[in-house]
């Protein structure tokens, strides 16, 4: 029967394709922004090739890195991409947009069946529309895909996670997403050893099965469809609920009960205990440890309901003086839609800086952070500097942010409900 | 000029080169900065040139930034050769034209920073100069060798006018 990504392809290519087949794809998106387009403008400008005409409209441009610049080489850069799709009829975003990941699913500009050429390993995110995938390449190979419409690949092997249960509460999709991210990187690790032999670059896929992926909405399944990227597979999809599925079909089947979620904490690299590339504990265990900043940020955790959820927590409170607290929403329409929902007046109310949408802090070129601070983010990596600055990052979901917002130490938000 | 430098597993492209660093001009002279202590690596960024990395498994996990592999590049490293490639790393080694090899699955790999190193393409091997041991290296996959050998993607297009044929 194959897997799930193996029918998405197959459809997409017009023919039957298999795990481990190089193909080439064409592209129904193209997507870069202002942490890529550098390298992907000088080596189509260098290659002396147009972009096809028939390309140009399947391009979309994101200014999210550095959103707002916040120096003169990040201005620049802003200005010389917006000469480039002027100059070319490429459609290019503003600052303040948006992520381009959460752009893209949230206006439901990817529909499903569609494949998603990236600039950025994240476009994994895509696999929160059904049926739809993608993949993130580096730029030179993006830039070829701007010259050709087209993208060479390898398909995927897929590895089920099949979910079953309900989130307790005090636990959202993002202590989903870690708690995944938990039980699946070393499965990918051995998946990839066994994959070995057959390819030379293994390439994996996870499928998100069961009754609760089918239920949540496409931002719901953003931590997982981003998170995936950190467990070291290449790309996420969600399985339709009815589709049958054939275990063997599959390197490897992992079940998640999410009636046992606690919320989850990802620890800094510095002060992991184990060798594991994401060290994951249950909230319990990092209790206590005092906060200096908080940021809800990110294609992972910016979304009306991480909002909702900081708004109830926070809601006629002020958090603890010597935090610094800010909100990045994942995208403009979100931001408005929040202001509407009043949840930014009672986030300002409880002393959190609201920024408007983009990457944020996530990347370390906005908002830096100061050598040995401890910080939260509710984001998919916390490599040490990553932020700026020699920081310790915990990442967590906005409910355990909120809740350790308010008494300046990581607190487990079960005990405020 | 043919030194190693040895990595463990799991290095992420963050600690090859930081998310605060990578749109520098100079960025190659950031690479490694603060991984370096807990790498314990001796690495000298100026003494680079013409050296190999070699590394564990999944060498460049993470973001896709494509100054991971050019910065190599930059401060003159002429291959990386490791265990496994994180996929997205890999690949755009490949694209931009950095040669990767990988060990033969069943090889122990005991080389150490400073061994001199000699890559024999024709025949799949890194000899350990300084140890007397060798090493057998996998077959590279026809695509990538056709794009290692046009000089990286962009460059392969331009004079085929297209993605690599595929042989099935």
């Amino acid at each position: 029967m194959g897997s799930y990504i193996e029918e998405i392809l197959s459809l997409r290519l017009g023919r039957k394709v298999v795990p481990g087949e190089d193909a080439v794809v064409p592209c129904d998106w193209i997507v870069a922004h202002d942490g890529t387009m550098n390298y992907i403008m000088k080596a189509v400008e260098t290659s002396g090739r147009s972009i096809p005409t028939d390309v140009i409209p399947r391009i979309r441009i994101f200014r999210d890195h550095s959103s707002p610049p916040l120096n003169e080489d990040f201005e620049k850069i802003h200005s010389n991409m917006g000469e480039f799709c002027a100059e070319k009829g490429i459609r290019i975003y503003q600052s303040g947009d948006g992520i381009s990941h959460s752009v893209m699913v949230d206006e439901g500009i990817v529909e499903p069946g569609q494949f998603y050429a990236s600039a950025d390993s994240h476009g994994t995110a895509v696999g929160a529309i059904p049926g739809a995938i993608g993949f993130g390449f580096g730029g030179e190979k993006m830039a070829a895909a701007f010259l050709t419409g087209k993208m060479l690949f390898t398909v995927p092997k897929s590895i089920l996670v099949r979910f079953r249960g309900e989130y307790p509460a005090g636990t959202d999709t993002l202590d989903g997403g870690f708690y995944m991210l938990r039980q699946l990187q070393t499965v990918v690790d051995e998946v990839r050893e066994s994959l070995e032999g057959e390819m030379y670059l293994p390439s994996i896929g996870l499928e998100f099965y069961g009754e609760p992926v089918s239920s949540h909405t496409s931002l719901e399944m953003m931590p997982y469809t981003t998170l995936a990227k950190e467990t070291n597979a290449d790309t996420a999809v969600r399985v339709p609920s009815g589709k049958g599925v054939d275990l063997d079909d599959y390197s490897a089947v992992v079940d998640i009960d999410l009636s046992e979620l606690q919320p989850q904490v990802v620890v800094p690299p510095q002060r992991r205990k184990t060798k594991v590339a994401f060290e994951v504990r249950d909230v319990e265990e990092v209790e206590g440890q005092v906060i200096d900043k908080i940021y809800v940020q990110s294609c992972t955790g910016a979304y009306d309901y991480t909002f909702a959820a900081v708004a109830r927590i926070l809601g006629g409170r002020r958090i603890q003086q010597e935090v610094k607290m800010l909100a990045i929403p994942a995208t403009r329409m979100i931001e408005e839609r929040l202001m509407k929902k009043g949840y930014l007046e009672t986030l300002r109310q409880a002393g959190v800086s609201v920024c408007g949408a983009g990457c944020g802090a996530c990347i370390g070129r906005q908002y830096l952070t100061q050598d040995n601070s401890n910080i939260i983010s509710t984001s998919s990596r916390n490599g040490r500097g990553r932020m700026g600055g020699d920081s310790f990052v915990y990442l967590t979901s906005g409910l355990t942010a909120a809740a350790t917002a308010l008494n300046g130490k990581i607190t487990d938000p079960r005990r405020l409900i | 000029m043919n030194k190693a430098w040895v990595f463990s597993d799991n290095i992420s492209t963050e600690e090859i080169i930081r998310g605060p660093n990578v749109w520098r001009q100079d960025y190659h002279k950031y690479l490694f900065d603060i991984a370096r202590k807990d790498l314990n690596q001796a690495i000298q960024l100026d003494s680079t040139r013409g050296d190999f990395f070699v590394a564990g498994k999944n060498f460049g996990i993470g973001s896709s930034r494509q100054r991971a592999v050019e910065g190599l590049i930059l401060i003159g490293i002429k291959a990386v050769i490791a265990k496994s490639f994180a996929t997205v790393y890999g690949d755009t080694a490949v694209s931009v034209g950095l040669p990767i090899y990988k060990f033969s699955r069943d090889e122990n790999v005991d080389i150490d920073d400073g061994d001199i190193l000699e890559l024999d393409e024709d025949n799949l091997l890194v000899i350990d100069q300084t140890k007397h041991k060798h090493y057998r290296l996998m077959p590279v996959s026809n695509v990538i060798r056709e794009v290692l050998k046009g000089g990286g993607i962009i460059r392969y297009i331009n004079e085929h006018g297209d993605w690599p044929q595929l042989k099935k």
